[in-house]
């Protein structure tokens, strides 16, 4: 094998999201359709420690070993194995890629020796010029959108241009799809692409950056038919049905990009597809013709990054979205049948008490899950606007590969809020992640209950129940803190510790039973 | 002081609960170990480590 592409480990099992990581696929289809011997290691899917990557890395014989970095956590993970690997095999070269080694590639350069090269922005083209000429022993220093050092130095090579035509790239191998579908039938999710790019430039995203930065178009969509020919395939190779897009922008917002989208929708229809699937999605590019017609293709959740409920806030994040259109497009999004997945950002350097408490009661109203977002802080990743102007206020602050701001400038009763719930968060999240699976769960298995309306109502009478609960709780902390100045933090923070964790195993036993009463129909049904 | 007002409420809001299917034994006794386990994690690594993970997860990686 020359190539060895791999996925760090860095997700708590509890958590888990089984979909395949669709970066090493298009990495590892270029590779092998221009005749280079690829293997990917997902060791995030695999719950691969350190120490066996590094076994299968010795057996592997490599030439080059390339890492996805989607995260600083996935850095951190990837900056150990590194060490590891090149204290058994020095003469391996180490690659890594994505957002955040794009942006932030000289700190990385300099801080992990063992770490030969960054491929920046799109890396397709880039890995393969570099396998081209590791593996023909010519220069690889040459390679256009590689980084690398040069003894002391930092050598940042002129950037590759955007992929212009995406139906040019083969379709992404799928080597742990049967994996996935063995382990997790009901769980996973086929992780799917319809285009790259973003219109907007929402100051706490690294999209806009890292489509901007490079040359080329911004935007780009594969053509239908491409994308329809690949759901195609994967439906008859793997009988799979059950489908995330993963676009940032999935209906462009023209009269083309609606017209287009409708007429894959008709498309999926037209060839009998009968899949189901999520997209993301602006709310303010939301189109209620256009949803209708992929609701009848199959389209059964949507998640809206909303990020705030007060318009001053929205505007200081650049999202260029009126609350009111939030509003109103949330509003007629309920009545259609299909789940909403939203999120926000609750804690800010400038936001304040009442900015949170706008979000809460403004985000709670539909009983939306918005459990998971309540202790969401910007994490200013590098790429991003708010990062820059954090750095500039001299309100940055780095801890390894991670960034963050140190304090919220306008109420600092902000930051006790955060103080206070922090250790509380997980068990949010866990609740979160349990209602977002059991509803999958009733999405995959829907045309095999017999009282589906029944159980759906349950589980988002439930989902309301909970909510509402979690919004109670929060607003008193937040009513208390607006009206107290002494503060004693350490006894509030175990105070809702304990409320939470009680609380959350009530509401895990809830869920835990419906999981269990579908299963039991979907088994009596089979029977 | 605390204490009074956050046990108040957990009696007040449980009432939408009593409308749904009631939990079993078995499910009791599964959330209870899911729950033990993440304050496991959580104590084992800094709870900054695994909410940056849990947000991972969320964003797919």
């Amino acid at each position: 094998m020359a190539v060895a592409l791999v996925r760090p480990n860095t997700a708590s099992k509890m958590f888990k999201i089984f979909s395949e990581s669709l970066a090493l696929g298009y990495l590892s289809a270029v590779l092998r359709e221009n005749g280079i011997e690829t293997s990917i290691i997902d060791c995030y899917l695999e719950d691969i420690k350190l120490d066996d990557l590094i076994q299968r890395v010795l057996k592997g014989d490599y030439h080059i070993i390339g890492f996805t970095i989607s995260n600083p956590s996935s850095l951190e993970w990837t900056a150990k194995a590194s060490q590891l690997i090149k204290k058994e095999k020095p003469g391996v070269h180490i690659v890594i890629g994505g957002h955040t080694p794009s942006f932030d590639y000289e700190y990385i350069l300099q801080v992990v020796p063992q770490i030969d090269s960054v491929a920046r922005f799109e890396g397709e083209y880039i890995l393969l010029n570099l396998a081209r000429a590791i593996i023909n022993k010519h220069e690889w220093r040459t390679t256009k959108g590689l980084s690398f050092r040069d003894q002391n130095k930092v050598i940042a090579n002129e950037l590759m241009p955007l992929i212009s035509d995406l139906d040019e790239l083969p379709f992404p191998q799928r080597d742990y799809l049967p994996y996935l579908i063995d382990k997790y039938p009901d769980d996973y999710s086929v992780y799917i692409n319809r285009g790259r790019g973003c219109y907007r430039r929402c100051t706490f995203c690294s999209v806009p950056s890292f489509f901007t930065i490079p040359n080329g178009k911004i935007i780009r969509q594969r053509s239908n038919e491409n994308l329809i020919l690949e759901i195609e395939k994967l439906v008859t190779t793997y009988m799979v049905d059950n489908f995330t897009f993963i676009d940032d922008i999935f209906i462009l917002p023209s009269k083309e990009g609606k017209k287009n989208t409708i007429q894959l929708a008709e498309g999926l229809k037209r060839r009998g597809l009968k899949i189901y699937f999520s997209i993301a999605e602006r709310i303010d590019n939301l189109d209620e013709e256009v949803i209708e017609e992929l609701i009848s293709s199959g389209l059964i959740r949507i998640f809206v990054g909303l990020e705030a409920a007060t318009q001053e806030i929205l505007d200081k994040l650049d999202k260029r979205i009126s609350k009111k259109i939030m509003e109103e497009r949330l509003t007629w999004l309920l009545t259609k049948n299909i789940d909403i997945e939203i999120s926000f950002i609750n804690f800010l350097p400038f936001n304040t008490l009442k900015d949170i408490r706008e979000n809460i009661n403004f985000f709670s109203q539909w009983g939306l899950d918005i459990l998971r977002s309540l202790g969401n802080r910007l994490e200013p990743y590098p790429g991003t606007s708010i990062h820059d102007a954090l750095r500039m206020e001299g309100n940055l602050a780095r801890n390894g590969f991670f960034y963050n701001y140190i304090r919220n400038t306008v109420d600092p009763k902000v930051d006790v809020l955060y103080n206070i719930i922090q250790p509380s968060i997980p068990f949010l999240a866990l609740i979160s992640h349990q209602l977002r699976t059991t509803k999958t769960l009733f999405w995959k298995k829907k045309t095999l209950l017999k009282n589906f309306d029944i159980f759906y109502n349950y589980i988002l009478l439930l989902q309301k129940a909970i909510v509402f609960e979690v919004r109670e709780l929060f607003l008193i902390l937040i009513d208390y803190l607006e009206h107290h100045e002494k503060i004693d933090i350490n006894q509030l923070r175990s105070e809702i510790y304990e409320v939470i964790t009680a609380k959350a195993e009530k509401w895990l036993s809830f869920l835990l039973e419906i999981k269990k009463q579908i299963k039991q129909e979907v088994l009596s049904h089979d029977g | 002081m605390m204490d009074k007002i956050f046990s108040i409420k957990i009696h007040q809001t449980d009432e939408p609960f009593c409308k749904l299917p009631q939990p079993s034994e078995e499910a009791i006794i599964e959330s209870k170990i899911l729950i033990e386990r993440l304050e496991e994690e959580v104590n084992n690594e800094t709870t900054e480590k695994v909410q940056k993970d849990i947000l991972l997860c969320h964003i797919g990686q």
